[in-house]
This record gives C-alpha cells, structure tokens and sequence, in this order.
C-alpha cells in the first residue's frame, strides 16, 4: 500500500473529528450560502464594520 | 407575488412549474430542519445562489434527484466506486451544491435499494450498503461544506479589502482537489467492508475507476468548485433577499445552544466517535484485536485533543496558524508512514501509519493561534 494511500485515511479522519472546529463558520447563519445571495458574512456584524471604516 | 417576494428575476416558465415547490427547497426546508439540526439546515441553504428563476429553483433539485436515482437504479457492480460516471457526477453536482449533492445522493441510495431491490438482501449486506452510502457522502454533502469553511476563512484572513475574485476561485478549486484527491486515494481501502460484508472479494478491476480514474474525480469536483464561486459573484444581488433574515435567524437560535458545548469531550462523545471512526477505517483492520487497538488509539487521541482544545500555545513555542501546523503535521506523517510501509508485517505498518498520522494532524491543530495572556506581541 503506497503512503499516499495512509496519509489520504489518516486525513479524512482528523479532518471529520476536527468536524465541530471546522464547520462552526458555516453553521453560524448559513454561513457562505446565504452570504452569497444576500449581504456579505460581515455586512450584519456592526463591530466589524465599524473596524472596517 | 411569490417572484416578488421571492426576488425571482427571470420570469420564463413563471407558472408552469409550482412556485412553492422552489420555497420549499430553499426556504421553509432550512427553515424548519433548523430546529432539528444547524448543521442539516446549512446544508439544505448551501447552493441558493442558484435559485435565479423558478426553473431552476424547483427544476434543480428534482433532477438532481433523479439523475441520482437513474444512477442508483443503472450502475453495475457492488457499489457506486465501481463506476467513474457516478462519482465524478455526483461530486461535480455536490460541489455546486451540498444540496443537490445530498438530493443526488439520496436518490442513488433509493434507486440502489429500492429499483435494484438490494433492500431485500440480509442484515449483514444492508449494513455493507448503509456503509458504502455514507462514503458517498462524505464527497457529495461534506466536502462542499468544507470548501465553504475554506473560502470564508479566506475573505476573513483577507487584510486588504474584499478577496479578490481569482483568489477566491483558486482557493475553492484547491480545497476541492486536495479534499476529492484524499477521498478518492482513501476509498481504495475503506470501500474494502462494503465488498467484504457482501461477501464479495474485492478485486482489482472493481476499482479501476478509482485506481485510474481519479484524476477525473479530482478535475470535474475542482472545476466545479470554481464554477461556483464564479456563478455566485455573478449572481450576488439578493436572489432569496426576502428570506435571508429568517433562515439565518432559524439558524442562529439553535446553533447558539449548541456552540457551547463541544460534542466530542463527554466520554460516551468520545466512546461513539472512536467507534464510528474504528468502523470507518475498518478496511485496514484484520481481526478484532487490532479493532480493539484503533479504538482505544482513537478514543485516546480524541481526550487528548478535548484536553488540548481551545488552550493557547506555550509561550516559548514558535507561532504558526493551525493550517500551517496541520500541513506540517500530514507532511510528518507522510514521511512516517513510508518509513513503517518499508517494514513486512501484514496489515500492521499501514493502519499504525494511519493512525500515527491522524493524531498529529488532530493534536497539532487542536491549540488555538491565540497567544497567551502576558505575552508580547512579536516575541
């Protein structure tokens, strides 16, 4: 079994139990799909619009 | 009304296919799984940019769905990696949309079962199918989430104004490679128990699409990928304007209550997701001693990372984001993996390679970047 072949297990394991970590900006608000057809992921966070301006 | 209310824009077919149909796709679905579950709820919104007239709106998801149970009903072989089509459509449909990769997935789980009667077969071979199905998954519903995750770290690492376009585009296309590359060269081993619980040997012509035709699934699943953040600037403007508020609201209420608690750090959390992930990997066990083995390896590394979790770096240690030390960590492993394949000794170099391999992926990313209190910034 080549290397390529472990790494590619080993990977997709550590990527699912990062799961929680991971996919926590796409769980806030719908994440880029909503963002995508309506208003930027930061255009609703007043904090950041003030640092942005 | 409903255009309006819907900010439809393309008026052609208005009527003929049901308008409620595309408000239930991407509107009162979410909407209503969001109290179940956020993360099903991101799912079923992920690909609105889509919705850019009724046709597509309520057309997309009913074909997808058949196409997909076309598949499940046609394809030959024991499972969908023995074919190229299968993979590499559904992985490109995914990519557009998770939506549309879980309504694919679906409708080839019901063909599958259903129009090739495979439901009807023993325990043991339904497991074998509930198994590969999920493989299935982690390419058509997860990945696209992750490519997701990927570009809004992007925009939000961005320091110079919005991230330019070709950026965003190269860094999806990226992800989607690296992660339908990882799936497709992993499939080889973990589809293994979906023959085996079948009784089925597997052999090398069954997985020729994959042996050979990976390059494919990695071409079409990164084009895609690009096609989308390209479509979706284009077609930025509120196509579900109306709906925005309330989906994200739906979304919010109940991902609040459960971004508190991180769900692998109880131990019966932790108990389960070393199971789930022992059987995932069950292709490279032989015998249950070695069972018993992955799953403690996996339950220690999964405590060892709820106790690493959120807790910043040593001061004196030398500060690298968690992508960098991820990538150190997969290019460590690699190198330790090939080093114990050089050794004879059954299935035991592979699955002590992938185990190795995974804890310092999972315990190198496990610290926060943040640095700790009192040090200065610079040192």
């Amino acid at each position: 079994m080549a290397a390529t072949v472990v790494v590619a297990v080993a990977l997709i394991v550590a990527v699912l139990v990062c799961s929680a970590t991971l996919l926590r900006p796409m769980l806030r608000g719908g994440g880029l799909t909503l963002a995508s057809g309506g208003p930027h992921p930061t255009d609703d966070d007043p904090a950041q619009d003030a640092s942005a301006s | 009304m409903l255009h309006t209310e819907l900010g439809l824009t393309s008026g052609y077919l208005r009527g003929m296919i049901p308008d409620w149909l595309t408000l239930v796709f991407w509107v009162r679905l979410p909407v209503a799984v969001a109290r179940l579950s956020p993360a099903a709820a991101s799912v079923l919104m992920d690909g609105v940019y889509l919705v850019r007239g009724t046709f597509v709106g309520a057309g997309a998801p009913v074909f997808t769905a058949l196409l997909g149970l076309l598949a499940g009903a046609r394809h030959s072989g024991q499972t969908f990696a023995t074919s190229l089509l299968v993979m590499g459509f559904l992985g490109a449909v995914a990519m557009m949309s998770a939506h549309l990769g879980l309504l694919g997935t679906i409708g080839y789980v019901i063909g599958d079962l259903v129009i090739r009667e495979r439901a009807q077969s023993g325990i043991q071979e339904s497991v074998a199918l509930l198994f590969s199905y999920a493989l299935l998954a982690l390419l058509t519903v997860y990945l696209p989430l992750l490519v997701g995750t990927v570009r809004l770290a992007a925009r939000k690492a961005y320091k110079r104004g919005d991230l330019p376009l070709w950026l965003e585009i190269v860094a999806a296309a990226v992800v989607a490679a690296i992660g339908a590359l990882a799936w497709a060269q992993a499939l080889r081993v973990l589809i293994r128990p979906a023959f085996a619980w079948q009784g089925a040997q597997v052999s090398a012509p069954d997985l020729v699409p994959l042996t050979n035709g990976w390059p494919v699934i990695v071409a079409v699943t990164a084009g895609a990928a690009a096609l989308r953040v390209w479509r979706e600037h284009k077609g930025r403007g509120g196509i579900v304007a109306a709906h925005v508020k309330e989906v994200r609201s739906a979304l919010q209420q109940r991902t609040r209550r459960v971004a508190s608690a991180d769900p692998v750090q109880q131990p019966l959390a932790i108990g389960a997701t070393a199971a789930l992930l022992t059987v995932l990997v069950a292709g490279l066990i032989d015998g249950i001693a070695q069972g018993v083995l992955v799953f403690a390896f996996f339950a220690a590394m999964l405590w060892g990372r709820a106790r690493l979790a959120g807790t910043p770096a040593p001061g004196g240690a030398p500060r690298m984001s968690v992508l960098a030390r991820g990538a150190v960590a997969v290019v460590a492993g690699y190198g330790l993996s090939a080093l114990l394949l050089t050794v004879p000794n059954g299935s035991w170099p592979a699955l002590a390679g992938t185990c190795l391999t995974a804890a310092l992926v999972v315990l190198a990313t496990a610290r926060s970047s943040a640095r700790p209190r009192g040090a200065k910034a610079g040192a």
